[in-house]
C-alpha cells in the first residue's frame, strides 16, 4: 500500500513539474504608466534613454556653466549667433547610432530654449552632413566642416563622439562609455568649450 | 561528472526520471530541425531555404519549443542565407541581433545543463560557439556593412571582433589561425573607414600570423612616415615586396576590395556508433576520463553485454561546389586569394572536443543501463511482479532505459550556413564608377556590381555563395 502511495506521489510530482514548465509568463504589451519602474532595468549594453539623459545633462550643464556660454549670453545684443549641432560619432563596440541621432533632438531643444544661439534648421544641417560625410570615412572632418560652415554662415559647431573601453572575461563584459562634446568657433577654428561625461554598463554574474 | 544512480530505484522515481528526460529532450535535435533547410541549401536553392528558415525563426520568436532555444543560431543561419541572397541590409539585422543573444549566452553559467549533459542528453547545455564561429558573426556583419558603404557600423563590428580577439589572447586560443584572418579583415574595415593608424596596427597583428593578400603592400604604405616604419613586421613586409628599408613605399591607390565567402562549414550529424569506438575517443580528450566508479560500471556492463551502441554527433564535410572566384574590373582580371579555411578550423576544433563528448555519451549510456538495472531491482523488491504480472519489473526497467534513450540527443547544434572559405582580392582602379564581375569557380551565377570609388579611397564588394 505504502509503495503504491509512493508511486502515485512520484507520478503526481512528475505531472506537476510538466504542468509548471508549461505555465510561463507570457509577453504582454504595457505602458510605462501601467508598470512603474519599467525604465529602471538595463536591457542591453547600448545606451537607453536614461543613459542618454545622464550623459547629455552632464555635458549640457557643463556647457551652460562655461565661460563661453556666459560670455555669449552677456554679449548678446543683436540676433543670436548660429550654431549647427552635428550628429555624434559612434566610436564604440555597440550599434548606438539611432540613440545618438535621438540625442540630437534633445540637444537642439536645450539650445533653442537657452535663447543664446540660433540653431540651424534640420534641412541645412542635413545638407552639411551630406557634404561632410560623403567623403570616405563617415567621420567628422574638422577642417572641411569649418570651410563649409563659413560658406553657409554657421558660426559655431557643436560636435561630439562617444568612445568606449570595452573588455570581457570568461564570465563578464564591461563597457565604459565616454561622451566627449565640444563647441568649435567657425571663424577661428578654436575649441571654445569641451567636456567629457562617462558611464559604465556591463553583463556581470549577480 | 555526476554520481551514479542508487542500486534500487522505486518505479515512481524511475517514472519521474523518464518523464524529466523526455520533457528536457522530447524533440529531435538541431540537425533534424534544420534538415529541410539543409536540403534546399545543398541544392543552392537560397530562396527556398530562406522560406523554410523564416518559419523556424517565426516559431522561435513566438516562443515555441523546441525552436525557441535555437533562436540565436537560427538568426545566424538566416543572416548567412540573406547574405547569399545579396540582401545585406536584412543580413546585418540578423547578425547583430544574434550577436547580442550569443554574448549573453556565452556569459551565462551552465551549471544545471552541464550536469544534465551527463545524465540525459548532450544538447541540454547552453550553446557555446567555437572561436571561429564567434569571430565570424562580427566579421560577416562587418563585411555586409562594408558592402553597404556603412563604414561607421562596420567599425563597430570590427571593434567587437577586436574585443573578442583580446579575450582569446588570454586563453588557450591565443594562436588560433582564425585570429590572423580576423585581424586582416578588421584592418581592411579600418583602412576603408580612413583610420590608417588603427589599420596599421591590425595589419601588423595579422602579419604576425601569416601574410595575406595585399597585406605587405598595405603595411609598407600605411607605416610610411610613422614610427612603425622600422618595426620588424614592416621590414619583413618590405622584404616580401623586394623593397629595401629606405625604398619609397608603393604609391597610394584607389581600390575595389572583393570579399568572397564560399561553401558551407562541416555540419554535425547524429550517428550510432559501437560503444567500444566511442569509448576509445575518450582518450583523445585532454584531461577527460571516466571516474573509477564509472570505469568499473563500464567494465561490468561491457562484460555482461548490456551496452552495444551509443548516439554520437559526428562532423561531416559538406561538398563545396565553389572552389574560388575570378574577378574582373576595368581591365584588371584575376582570381581572389584564399584567406581562411574555416572548414579545417572546424575539423580541428571538433577533434579537440571529441574526447569530452565521448565521455559524456558513455556516461549517459552507463546511466541508462544502471537505471534499468536499479528499476528492475527496485520493482522486484517492491513486489511489482506479484502485484501486476510476472516480469513487470523487467518490462518497466526496459521502458526506463528506452525512455531515457529516446530523450538522449547528440548535440548537433552549430552554425551550419557558415562559409567554409574566405577569399579576398584587391583590385587597383581609378577614381569613379566601375563595374565588377565576380564569377564563382565550379558553379554558375556570376554577379556584377557597380561601385563608385572615391579619390584616394576604397570600396568593398561582398559575394557569398553556398
Amino acid at each position: 500500500m505504502r509503495r503504491n502511495a509512493l508511486f502515485l506521489i512520484g507520478l503526481a510530482v512528475s505531472i506537476s513539474l510538466l504542468v509548471a514548465a508549461c505555465r510561463q509568463p507570457q509577453p504582454t504589451y504595457v505602458r510605462g504608466s501601467d508598470l512603474p519602474g519599467i525604465d529602471d532595468p538595463a536591457m542591453g549594453l547600448g545606451l537607453d534613454r536614461r543613459d542618454l539623459q545622464q550623459l547629455t545633462r552632464e555635458n549640457l550643464d557643463s556647457f551652460f556653466a562655461s565661460r563661453f556660454f556666459q560670455r555669449s549670453e552677456a554679449n548678446l545684443t543683436g540676433p543670436p549667433p548660429t550654431m549647427a549641432i552635428m550628429t555624434m560619432e559612434n566610436w564604440t563596440t555597440e550599434h548606438i547610432e539611432p540613440q545618438l541621432h535621438a540625442l540630437l533632438g534633445m540637444m537642439e531643444t536645450e539650445m533653442v530654449n537657452s535663447g543664446v544661439f540660433t540653431v540651424i534648421a534640420a534641412a541645412l544641417r542635413e545638407r552639411l552632413m551630406d557634404e561632410l560625410y560623403t567623403a570616405q570615412g563617415e567621420e567628422f572632418d574638422q577642417a572641411r566642416a569649418l570651410n563649409l560652415g563659413r560658406q553657409l554662415g554657421v558660426q559655431y559647431f557643436l560636435t561630439g563622439r562617444v568612445v568606449d573601453a570595452s573588455e570581457r572575461t570568461a564570465n563578464a563584459r564591461r563597457i565604459q562609455y565616454f561622451m566627449f562634446m565640444q563647441a568649435l568657433e567657425v571663424e577661428t577654428g578654436a575649441i571654445v568649450w569641451q567636456n567629457q561625461a562617462d558611464l559604465t554598463k556591463g553583463i556581470v554574474p549577480l | 561528472m555526476p554520481r551514479t544512480l542508487p542500486h534500487r530505484l522505486s518505479p515512481g522515481l524511475a517514472l519521474l526520471l523518464v518523464l524529466l528526460a523526455l520533457q528536457l529532450g522530447a524533440c529531435g535535435g538541431y540537425a533534424q530541425r534544420m534538415a529541410s533547410v539543409h536540403d534546399r541549401v545543398d541544392r543552392a536553392d537560397v530562396s527556398g531555404a530562406l522560406g523554410t528558415i523564416d518559419q523556424l525563426v517565426g516559431r522561435a520568436e513566438d516562443g515555441r519549443s523546441p525552436e525557441k532555444h535555437d533562436l540565436p543560431l537560427l538568426l545566424l543561419e538566416r543572416g548567412a542565407l540573406l547574405q547569399a541572397a545579396g540582401n545585406h541590409d536584412a543580413a546585418v539585422q540578423d547578425f547583430t541581433a544574434a550577436d547580442q543573444m550569443m554574448e549573453m549566452l556565452d556569459l551565462t553559467p551552465d551549471g544545471f545543463s552541464a550536469a544534465a549533459r551527463y545524465l540525459f542528453s548532450d544538447d541540454l547545455t547552453l550553446y557555446r560557439p567555437p572561436v571561429y564561429e564567434k569571430l565570424m558573426i562580427n566579421l560577416l556583419a562587418m563585411s555586409s556593412f562594408l558592402h553597404l558603404g556603412r563604414t561607421s557600423s562596420a567599425r563597430v563590428e570590427a571593434r567587437r571582433a577586436r574585443v573578442l580577439i583580446e579575450f582569446f589572447q588570454s586563453t588557450e586560443f591565443a594562436d588560433h589561425p582564425m585570429i590572423g584572418a580576423a585581424n586582416y579583415l578588421i584592418g581592411v574595415a579600418s583602412e576603408v573607414a580612413g583610420d590608417r593608424s588603427s589599420a596599421l596596427l591590425f595589419y601588423r597583428d595579422a602579419w604576425r600570423v601569416a601574410p595575406a593578400p595585399g597585406l605587405a603592400e598595405s603595411l609598407v604604405r600605411l607605416s610610411h612616415g610613422t614610427p612603425q616604419a622600422r618595426s620588424a613586421e614592416v621590414l619583413e613586409a618590405r622584404q616580401h615586396l623586394g623593397l629595401g628599408p629606405d625604398d619609397p613605399p608603393p604609391a597610394a591607390r584607389e581600390e575595389i576590395i572583393v570579399l568572397g565567402f564560399s561553401g558551407l562549414a562541416p555540419r554535425r550529424q547524429a550517428e550510432r556508433f559501437p560503444v567500444g569506438v566511442v569509448y576509445a575517443w575518450i582518450a583523445t580528450g585532454d584531461g577527460v576520463a571516466l571516474t573509477s566508479e564509472q570505469q568499473a560500471q563500464y567494465n561490468r556492463i561491457m562484460a555482461d553485454g548490456l551496452l552495444t551502441w551509443v548516439n554520437y554527433p559526428i562532423l561531416t564535410r559538406v561538398e563545396n561546389r565553389v572552389r574560388g572566384f575570378d574577378v574582373s574590373a576595368s581591365g584588371h582580371s584575376g582570381a581572389l586569394d584564399h584567406l581562411a579555411d574555416i572548414e579545417s578550423f572546424a575539423l580541428e576544433e571538433w577533434d579537440r572536443q571529441k574526447g569530452g563528448i565521448a565521455a559524456a555519451a558513455i556516461t549517459r549510456a552507463i546511466t541508462r543501463v544502471v537505471a534499468r538495472e536499479a528499476v528492475r531491482a527496485g520493482g522486484r523488491a517492491a513486489g511489482v511482479d506479484d502485484a501486476l504480472f510476472p516480469g513487470a519489473s523487467w518490462l518497466i526497467g526496459a521502458a526506463v532505459q528506452g525512455g531515457m534513450q529516446a530523450a538522449d540527443r547528440p548535440d548537433t547544434r552549430g552554425w551550419t550556413t557558415l562559409p567554409a572559405h574566405i577569399h579576398v582580392g584587391r583590385i587597383p582602379v581609378t577614381p569613379g564608377e566601375h563595374t565588377v564581375r565576380v564569377q564563382p569557380r565550379g558553379a554558375s551565377g556570376a554577379r556584377e556590381f557597380t561601385v563608385t570609388v572615391p579619390e584616394g579611397g576604397q570600396r568593398v564588394i561582398v559575394l557569398r555563395t553556398l
